[in-house]
């Protein structure tokens, strides 16, 4: 019972694993590792969920902590590998425009550090800063203020790449 | 924020062809997996130490029935002591880490403080319990290994070179004693570089990244 909750919550959940898998590992051997590891973590931590907080923000929680606290080797340097070949076959039935702004956001995005990559994702997910800020530990107005770095920083890097 | 509103179309579109549905039984095989985790790893590296001291326990008992000389029996039940209370370090701190198991409701903030305390802890007692083990071992095993192979003859009498004289032959031991124990600190500090340096700075930049600016401002 407990079992098919966990796997129906996870499978409508799977995009924020998903990107979080993405986002901290572009070599597929580590994403699936990584991938692994959240679930994982997410099954044992499934008991101790009390439903005081939004099960998505839960998730983002132990999927970017595990991303970020975890032991993991990166099995290739993420700053070449930021656009895989699935970015690419979407980007040739969308038209090159496409392509070009999508392998520029990122590239933007794994230049920045573990930590900004975090808020950019939350805030690219539509996550409040509310949330964003009960899912980091720190408060809104430190959200703010590193999101608006954040901002110059893509921009900086999609117009000067 | 402009930019970024127009960043976030551009963002969900990049992922809707690979959100793919998963795998039921391959997720069940997850939920029973190992996780791999810092803590996890941490409690691997316990169980190893403990597994070892056990394994190695029921030797030095055999050791006191082998060596029924008060001289040997000694040393070698202050061994077993050694072990015993090592042993017992070693279960109290799987049990600490257990119950930080208990906490994965943290967010990003205390998830990487608790991580980094527990790991500048563990990188210190490793660091120190090996270094005060090392002179430990080369004494306990001098007496246990030359005990067991002299039938009980006093330590004095087992020299490296008997035409030197005593003192010479411990200036001798003490240093072949200090240049091993000079390569084996070099040793564990490139060991604990590797397992647990490279990822506590990792989380300090995280950490003090995520922090800066926080003083500044109130919840």
């Amino acid at each position: 019972m407990q079992e098919n909750d966990f796997i129906r919550t996870i499978e409508i959940h799977r995009g924020i694993i998903f990107k979080v898998c993405k986002m901290y590992c572009p070599v597929e051997d580590d994403c699936q590792d990584l991938y692994q590891d959240i679930v994982a973590q997410l099954w044992k931590a499934w008991g101790g969920f009390r439903g005081d907080a939004k099960i998505s923000t839960w998730i983002y929680r132990i999927a970017l902590n595990t991303a970020i606290s975890g032991f993991r080797k990166q099995k290739r340097n993420p700053l070449n590998n930021s656009v895989d070949a699935q970015d690419i076959e979407l980007a040739q039935e969308d038209g090159r425009k496409k392509k070009e702004d999508l392998e520029m956001l990122h590239m933007a995005i794994s230049r920045l550090s573990e930590v900004e990559k975090a808020m950019i994702m939350l805030y690219l997910d539509d996550v409040s800063y509310e949330e964003i800020s009960s899912i980091m530990g720190i408060t809104q107005n430190n959200v703010r203020v590193k999101m608006l770095r954040i901002r110059e920083k893509l921009k900086n890097t999609m117009t000067n790449p | 924020m402009d930019e970024l509103n127009e960043l976030k179309k551009m963002w969900d579109s990049s992922f809707e062809e690979q959100n793919s549905e998963m795998d039921k039984e391959k997720l069940l095989k997850i939920m029973q997996s190992k996780s791999s985790g810092p803590v996890d790893k941490l409690k691997k590296s316990l169980y190893l130490e403990i597994g070892t001291i056990i394994l190695v326990l029921p030797f030095l008992v055999y050791i006191l029935f082998v060596l029924p000389a008060t001289y040997f029996v000694a040393n070698t039940l202050a061994l077993i002591i050694l072990f015993v209370i090592v042993l017992v370090y070693y279960f109290v701190n799987l049990n600490k880490i257990t119950r930080l198991w208990n906490r994965s409701q943290q967010n990003l903030r205390q998830s990487l403080q608790s991580t980094l305390t527990l790991l500048r802890f563990f990188r210190k007692t490793y660091f120190y319990i090996n270094i005060a083990l090392f002179p430990l071992g080369i004494y306990f095993g001098y007496i246990i290994g030359f005990g067991l192979g002299s039938g009980g003859k006093k330590v004095t009498s087992l020299l490296f070179f008997e035409s030197l004289p005593l003192y010479l032959n411990i200036l001798l031991y003490i240093g072949i004693g200090a240049a091993a124990f000079g390569l084996f600190l070099l040793f564990l500090r490139f060991y604990v570089k590797k397992l647990y340096d490279v990822h506590i700075t990792k989380l300090e930049t995280n950490y003090a990244e995520l922090t800066e600016n926080e003083n500044n401002h109130t919840k």
